[in-house]
């Protein structure tokens, strides 16, 4: 009540100083500091007036890193949605899942706090608190933003009683796919959570990391601070907080289609598969349709199809128009938040390799995997692969792209030509198979005779590689013949031990069988690998397939305990470059990645049983055969946490034999 | 008390149903910078490469689509590109001409004549304080083409930024605060006022890996000025150097320490250990400032150099060398990783291995390979509007025999000059020259002139001939005549070892003159012409001023002019 | 009220009282700009290997030629150069240095030089968040010679210490700071000013710091009120450098959960919450009603994240006190109040 009163009283004083403040000085310098003091002023005042309504934010428990990024403990920021209680703030101060939240008030109240839900699309969380009578902002209209208009972003990190400020300018609108707007004051986990205020006091939206080339709580982290920072507008959040009040996630719309790679900017949008079971595939869409409109909104461009699904929620329900055949045909889809993961289609034969500058027309079939489709439909070995149902087979890339747009269960019909003579067999596609056949003939691979002049390095060797202070050791079997393609066996050691003498003596007979060349990369501290080294494994591969003949199917990473965690981290990143990974001994602690039709990855794992991460290696089994992945666990009986012994690395060579099955 | 009470009227403020507005200078302010930023984003372009995994930014300085970018944008984007305008429309563009040293390249988009475009200001006038604005497209986020506006201040003026790891050298540049991030390069950075003040291109990214970290480096406008002709030109073109380096001594002077005794400073009597005093009018105080001096101004500029030696003070006009080999320039010019601690240019890394696209049939025809040319089609098209004027002159190449100019020069001796096919002679001063041509190599005759002789000779060819009288012959840009006049559009002609460079008024396309050089690193000689004298339906000049070596030969006043048939001779 | 309010209001002062001042000082800008650039100096020592640089920045504080910088290994040699604003090489020693607040002060190695300087007690300022300020430094050695060094603008974001934990920074300043929204932190920017807009004298650019607690980097300058003394004690060749107080944790007695009847949930993860698993009966904890499935999060005030951190924090309390505990039980804060035993202190008993 005193309070109250002393406040009163003093509103005429505020006048009083408002006077001092606008007398009208000289024209040019003058005027334009006392421009810059106003606008001083007014900044304070804007940030007063939101204030209230930003709240502190601690967590208590969680993990201390999540994938890349050493979450922070220091306390984060949110802002009051409801007088009742409901606080939105930035997913990423999240991101170590707590098992407690805290909030304080402005007026330092301090509050336990629920999750409500979190919206993984725009990467907000909705917290409540048990209290009532906040203060609510006021909140900008999304249609009177302006490029170039004042934003204050606010934040509550710091142990002082007012916000910290950041002022800026808004520096675009419909940034990430329509999602967020863009401001180049300074962003950063000091204010993610936080109001990005007009001039006048209201609420623009709140601040969060975003990507538009990752997902996730974490993408965009890297960029803090740098100018280039985003909110999302308060007046859609508003939107959505209904939705999020009844405690339900809300997750990006998915259509279930994947576009003809090209020109992001100038290609057309062409549906190139549409997955099983998919929205997509339940209203009709087909390969080859080209997308013309998105809820009216005309498609011109890849990019375009993105930047109007962006602001889609699951559940929503869009209108598409896509062009087949010259008609025009208009679908309403109702887009999912979870599709269902890729299988990948096994037809049981594996291919002849091709050699360098070989003209392919068809597909030898070098060997036939038992109690395969392909066995049971009696295709032999020798057999030529020539069509495919009504698609020609010119070599083996094209047969795997037909195969892997079937689906399991589906028949096929199989053209062969055996010995001049053409044979049609039908066959029906399975899943490919997790057990490694007992016995699987190698290719015989002779050294050329007589060595050519310029056959590069064999037998072991350390390797440097220009514009890298790392290097690697390899063994090239002494048998290296350029006119075949041969395996690349990436070892990931583990961290303070790298293991190269007892990795190349254990290996060195499984490569000159297999044709196999094995690399060995060594980590810049020898305590183990740093995310940030990828880089030079990537370069380290791309340098052996200039030097070398690399058959880019068999091209795999092999870990042992802690270096897995760095081989999986490798296989996800480069999708293209790796196509299997040997991970012994270890967990997998990253989320698995979509399986993907076009790229294929294939794991093999192998634990001794009284390992104490057994059960753990046993879950990761399940986690990747989740989503659809081919995958092969061994279990050593009796071992611990130990190297696999021979046996299992001979098995391990037949499974890199078969890596180019189809 | 007072404090207090303020105090606590800001939280009142709080309370909404309070009476607090905002300041209306504030709002007014506001609106003003919000009007310029909607004006001038139009300008801004997103210059993709690699099917759109690559690119950076570019800003549209002329309605027929003319748009100056950084070079290493244009590198990866290769001959043709895909440009973006905030109208949400994606343009066609082709290169132009690029500045491989300066880091800047003109590229021309396609399809319209009516493009907005940014009004070029004058960089020279930035102080460290002023507000700017930089637009591009950082980190490719304008996925619908609106550019990225930030805004920050000058935060030093004049700098110099070393190469890093390429050629790339930022001269006389403007560091701002305003964000400049990868995918910036080759951006606008604006006045507050909306006008083009500078072109983003570098960051001093060594801190966080490729984030800004408060330092971003402007290649100013009023250097891209100077080089805008030779952009337009269709060539690579070179930055100059003095033939001398320099460095400071103890009691701060800027100091010469190596010349090149075959360099024209050299033959004007620079020497180690003479001061520089100064240079392009500019006072020199630092090797940085030197090196800035240079940096603006593109190889064949004359500049004034002052220094010093003792009590002596020497001031002369010296024309600058090149700083590169055609290969330097034109070769592969992978930057070699950057030394550490050294900025690097903020530009998108592609991972996409795509190549590059291949050119849209109905543009295809506006790109001509040539070696030592970014584009030799623009270079045709600044030839014939630079030597539009030639036939005015009259049908020269009818004009077969030998041409013989008499008169008296400014000093009253009377002179006969004869040029023919088969040689140039000179009778003047009760004393004969001759320049035989057949067989003869080009002589300084008369002694001193730089070889008027032979200069008449390619004055024939030029006037009879044209290019096809030459070996190489090109549209170089233009550059003040003299070093001090007015602009005058330059083309370069060759035959053997003779360069010529051919001065026109850049209004009527009138030929002003010439200067031909006999060998490399000999003085030139310098013939003026001015006047009309009308002679067998031929436009002769009246006088030709011919200079070298900063003295004056003569003047030639032409009285009058035969055609005389070799056989007749 | 509570007292975080009042603190609220005080800290409103701070925004408050400075602002008038700079909006009596008229000057634009660009004269404040070159009057300070006048009074910047730069810096260069030792370093340039393995990316440490080996330059840095300084001001001015006496017109006889006595620069004030930040404390680092860039002033460790014999060869320390100082390049003045008018671009002359001046040979410079360390006077004197306060490591707490890595401040040193050089001496320059000249005569009669009557320099440009700042005036500790008038040019001085104070200022809270959303005050507009400039940041000069020669950050990425960008400019040589007579050169000016480069100036960035922004606000101060925030007045607050550093970090609330120990040792979230690897540096000895542990009092409040001004932390600003510009990118002043940066190699060769230590020893820069932050000043208003009107050029009065907020405080010293700090050192490159992460910030453990977000692992990001921060800007940040130290107030020159902290500097203003220790700076004229030096010059006058009073200073004694401050005393490090010893380590609490050595001098004050070590107590542990189970003595108060605690017996908190195994501590498996870095940040096992500091859930209680049982209470002893009996015990203090449960006469004051502690139980099973309490989570503890505040200790006399300071939010523990973990069982380590509470395990810590019972290690540092004074014997024959109180303990304050804050417990999360169900959805509600829960405070209780324990007496703390006497007991003697006894360094380095890791029972």
């Amino acid at each position: 009540m005193i309070a109250a009163k002393r406040v009163s009283g003093c509103v005429v004083l505020v006048l009083g100083l408002a006077m001092i403040l606008v007398p009208s000085v000289a024209v040019g310098q003058q005027a334009e500091s006392d421009l810059e003091a106003r606008e001083e002023k007014a900044f304070k005042e804007a940030s007063a007036v939101v204030a209230p309504s930003v709240v502190r934010i601690q967590t208590v428990g969680g993990l201390d890193r999540v994938g890349r990024v050493l979450t922070g403990t220091a306390a984060t920021t949110g802002v009051v949605v409801s007088a009742d209680g409901f606080v939105i703030s930035s997913a990423f101060n999240f991101v170590s899942r707590p098992s407690s939240v805290l909030v304080t008030l402005f007026d330092g109240r301090r509050f336990p706090a629920k999750i409500v839900a979190n919206d993984r699309a725009r990467m907000l969380t909705l917290l409540k608190i048990e209290a009532d009578g906040l203060s609510v902002p006021r909140v900008a209209a999304r249609k009177d933003f302006r490029v170039g208009q004042w934003a204050i972003a606010m934040g509550r990190t710091y142990e002082s009683p007012l916000p910290s400020l950041s002022v800026g300018i808004i520096s675009a609108l419909d940034r990430i796919w329509g999602r967020a707007l863009q401001t180049d004051a300074k962003i950063s986990p000091a204010n993610y959570g936080g109001p990005l205020v007009d001039i006048r006091g209201q609420v623009i939206g709140v601040l969060v990391p975003l990507s538009q080339r990752q997902a996730g709580r974490t993408a965009g982290v890297e960029w803090y601070d740098s100018g280039i920072g985003f909110a999302i507008p308060m007046s859609d959040i508003l939107g959505t907080l209904p939705r999020l009040k009844t405690g339900t996630d809300l997750l990006p719309g998915l259509m279930g289609i994947t576009l003809k790679a090209g020109d992001v900017y100038a290609s057309a949008a062409i549906i190139d598969r549409v997955r099983f079971n998919s929205p997509a595939e339940k209203s009709g869409l087909k390969p080859g349709d080209i997308i013309a409109s998105v809820d009216g909104q005309p498609i011109r461009r890849l990019v375009q199809v993105r930047n109007a699904l962006g602001n889609k929620y699951a559940g929503d329900t869009i209108t598409v128009v896509v062009r087949r055949d010259k008609a025009s045909v208009e679908q309403k889809i109702e887009l999912t938040g979870k599709l269902e993961p890729y299988t990948p289609t096994f037809l049981g034969i594996l291919p002849t390799r091709k050699k360098p500058g070989e003209m392919a027309n068809g597909v030898v079939v070098r060997g036939i995997l038992p109690e395969s489709p392909a066995s049971v439909a009696m295709i032999r070995p020798g057999d030529r692969v020539v069509q495919l149902d009504e698609t020609p087979v010119t070599d083996a890339a094209v047969l795997f792209d037909v195969i892997s747009r079937r689906r399991v269960g589906e028949k096929v019909t199989v053209h062969v030509d055996r010995g001049g003579a053409r044979q049609s067999l039908v066959a029906k596609l399975a899943v490919v198979p997790t057990e490694v056949p007992a016995v699987l003939e190698s290719e015989f691979i002779t050294a050329p005779d007589p060595k050519p002049a310029d056959l590069p390095k064999t037998g072991r060797f350390n390797q440097n590689l220009p514009g890298h202070d790392q290097n690697f050791w390899a063994y090239v079997p002494e048998n290296y013949n350029p006119a075949r393609g041969f395996g690349l066996l990436v070892w990931i050691h583990p961290g303070s031990d790298t293991k190269e003498a007892d990795i190349h003596d254990l290996w060195k007979p499984v490569c000159d069988e297999r044709g196999l060349i094995l690399v060995g990369p060594r980590a810049k501290e020898i305590a183990g690998w740093n995310l940030n080294e990828a880089g030079f494994i990537e370069a380290m591969v791309k340098h052996m397939q200039e030097k070398y003949n690399i058959d880019d199917q068999r091209i795999v990473l092999h870990g042992f305990s802690d270096g897995c965690r760095f081989a999986y981290h490798l296989a996800f990143k480069y999708r293209s470059l790796f196509r299997g990974v040997v991970a012994s001994s270890e967990p997998l602690k990253l989320r698995p990645p979509e399986n993907r039709p076009d790229l294929r990855l294939q794991f093999f794992l192998s634990c001794g049983d009284k390992d104490n991460l057994y059960r753990q290696v046993q879950q990761t089994r399940s986690r990747l055969a989740a989503m659809k992945f081919p995958v092969t666990l061994t279990s050593v009986p009796g071992d611990g946490h130990d190297y696999p012994p021979i046996p299992v690395l001979d098995t391990i060579g037949r499974w890199i034999e078969m890596l180019d099955r189809i | 008390m007072g404090p207090l009470c303020m105090a606590a009227a800001m939280l009142l403020a709080v309370l909404p149903q309070t009476g607090w507005a905002v300041d209306p200078a504030v709002l007014a302010a506001e609106a003003k910078r919000i009007g310029v930023a909607s004006r001038l984003a139009p300008s801004v372009v997103a210059i993709f490469s690699r099917g759109g995994q690559g690119g950076g930014s570019g800003v549209l300085i002329s309605p027929d689509g003319y748009a100056l970018t950084n070079f290493h944008v244009t590198r990866g984007a290769g001959t043709f590109m895909k440009c973006g305008l905030n109208n949400g429309q994606l343009y066609d563009a082709v290169i132009v001409g690029i500045d491989p040293t300066g880091d800047v390249a003109l590229v021309k988009l396609l399809g319209r004549d009516d493009f907005p475009h940014a009004v070029l200001g004058d960089s020279d006038t930035l102080q460290v304080g002023d507000w700017t604005f930089a637009m591009g497209n950082p980190f490719l986020l304008a996925t619908d083409f609106q550019p990225t506006v930030t805004y920050g201040i000058v935060s030093g003026v004049h700098r110099y930024q070393y190469p890093a790891g390429t050629i790339l050298e930022y001269t006389d540049c403007i560091q701002v605060d305003t964000s400049i991030n990868p995918g910036n390069s080759g951006g606008p950075l604006f006045s507050a006022a909306g006008q083009l003040v500078g072109i983003n291109g570098r960051g001093s990214f060594e801190k966080r890996g490729r984030v800004n970290s408060g330092a971003g480096y402007a290649i100013s406008i009023n250097q891209i000025k100077l080089f805008m002709d030779h952009l337009r030109s269709g060539r690579v073109v070179d930055h100059a150097t003095l033939g001398a380096t320099v460095t400071t001594r103890e009691d701060g002077a800027v100091v010469v320490d190596g010349i090149l005794d075959d360099s024209e400073a050299f033959r004007r009597g620079l020497r180690e250990g003479d001061e520089i005093v100064s240079f392009g009018k500019r006072p020199v105080r630092s090797v940085n400032q030197f090196k800035n001096i240079l940096g603006i101004y593109p190889k064949g500029w004359k500049l004034p150099l002052v220094f010093r030696r003792d009590q002596s003070r020497t001031e002369t006009m010296l024309r600058l060398r090149g700083l590169h080999r055609v290969s330097e320039l034109t070769g592969p010019s992978k930057p070699k990783p950057g030394r550490p601690g050294k900025p690097g240019q903020p530009k998108r890394p592609s991972r996409s291995r795509r190549p590059v696209a291949k050119p849209p049939e109905k543009y295809k025809h506006l790109h001509i390979k040539k070696s030592g040319f970014a584009n030799y089609y623009f270079n045709q098209q600044e030839q014939k509007r630079t030597l539009a004027g030639m036939s005015r002159l009259g049908d020269f190449g009818g004009a077969s025999g030998a041409w013989v100019l008499a008169g008296k020069t400014a000093a009253g001796e009377t002179y006969q000059l004869t040029v023919a096919g088969t040689g140039v002679g000179l009778s003047w001063k009760q004393k004969a020259y001759f320049q035989e041509l057949k067989s003869a190599d080009p002589l300084d005759e008369p002694k001193g002139s730089g070889g008027l002789l032979y200069a008449m000779h390619m004055w024939r060819t030029f006037l009879a001939q044209r290019e096809k009288g030459f070996g190489e012959f090109y549209y170089l840009g233009s550059e003040p005549l003299d070093g001090v006049g007015d602009r005058v559009d330059v083309v370069i002609s060759e035959l053997g070892n003779v360069r010529c460079r051919w001065y026109f008024d850049r209004k009527e396309a009138r030929l002003l003159g010439f200067d031909s050089r006999r060998e490399e690193d000999a003085d030139e000689c310098e013939v003026r012409l001015s006047g009309d004298n009308q002679s067998g339906g031929r436009h002769w000049p009246k006088t030709i001023l011919v200079r070298s070596a900063g003295k004056v030969l003569a003047s030639f006043g032409v009285e009058t002019v035969t055609i005389r048939t070799e056989a007749a001779k | 009220m509570t007292n975080r309010v009042l603190t609220g209001l005080l800290g409103l002062v701070l925004t408050c009282v400075s602002f008038p001042r700079d909006v009596m000082g008229q000057s634009s800008v660009h004269t404040t700009i070159q009057r300070v650039q006048q009074r910047m100096v730069k810096v260069f020592g030792a370093g340039g290997i393995r990316r440490l640089h080996s330059y840095s920045t300084g001001f001015v504080v006496s017109p006889a030629g006595h620069v004030a910088t930040v404390w680092s290994h860039v002033l460790d040699t014999e060869e320390l150069t100082v390049v003045l604003a008018d671009g002359r090489k001046v040979r410079a020693k360390v006077l004197n240095a306060e490591p707490q607040l890595d401040l040193a002060v050089l001496e320059l190695q000249a005569e009669d030089l009557d320099l440009p300087s700042w005036d500790l007690e008038a040019d001085s300022s104070d200022a809270g968040p959303g005050t507009r300020v400039l940041g000069f430094s020669n950050m990425f050695r960008v400019a040589t010679g007579d050169e000016m060094v480069s100036v960035l603008h922004g606000v101060v974001a925030a007045k607050a210490p550093l970090a609330t934990r120990r040792g979230a920074f690897e540096t000895s300043y542990e009092g409040t700071a001004f932390i600003v929204d510009a990118v002043t932190n940066n190699p060769g920017a230590g020893g820069g000013v932050l000043t208003t807009r009107s050029g009065r004298l907020l405080g010293m650019i700090g050192k490159e710091l992460r910030n453990a607690e977000s692992n990001t980097w921060v800007n940040y300058a130290v107030p020159i009120a902290e500097l203003k003394q220790p700076i004229q004690q030096i010059i006058s060749g009073q200073y004694k450098a401050r005393q490090r107080e010893p380590d609490e944790t050595e001098a004050k007695a070590r107590f542990r959960p189970l003595e108060f009847g605690i017996v908190l949930v195994p501590d498996v993860l870095l940040r096992t919450p500091a859930f209680i698993d049982r209470v002893q009966p009996g015990s203090v904890a449960a006469k004051v009603g502690l139980r099973p499935d309490d989570l503890v999060l505040f200790v006399n005030g300071d939010l523990v994240q973990s069982c380590r951190v509470f395990k810590q924090r019972l290690g540092r309390i004074e014997s024959g006190g109180v303990l304050k505990l804050t417990v999360r039980r169900g959805d509600k804060l829960v405070p209780v109040e324990l007496p703390v035993p006497e007991k003697s202190a006894t360094p380095g008993d890791n029972k």
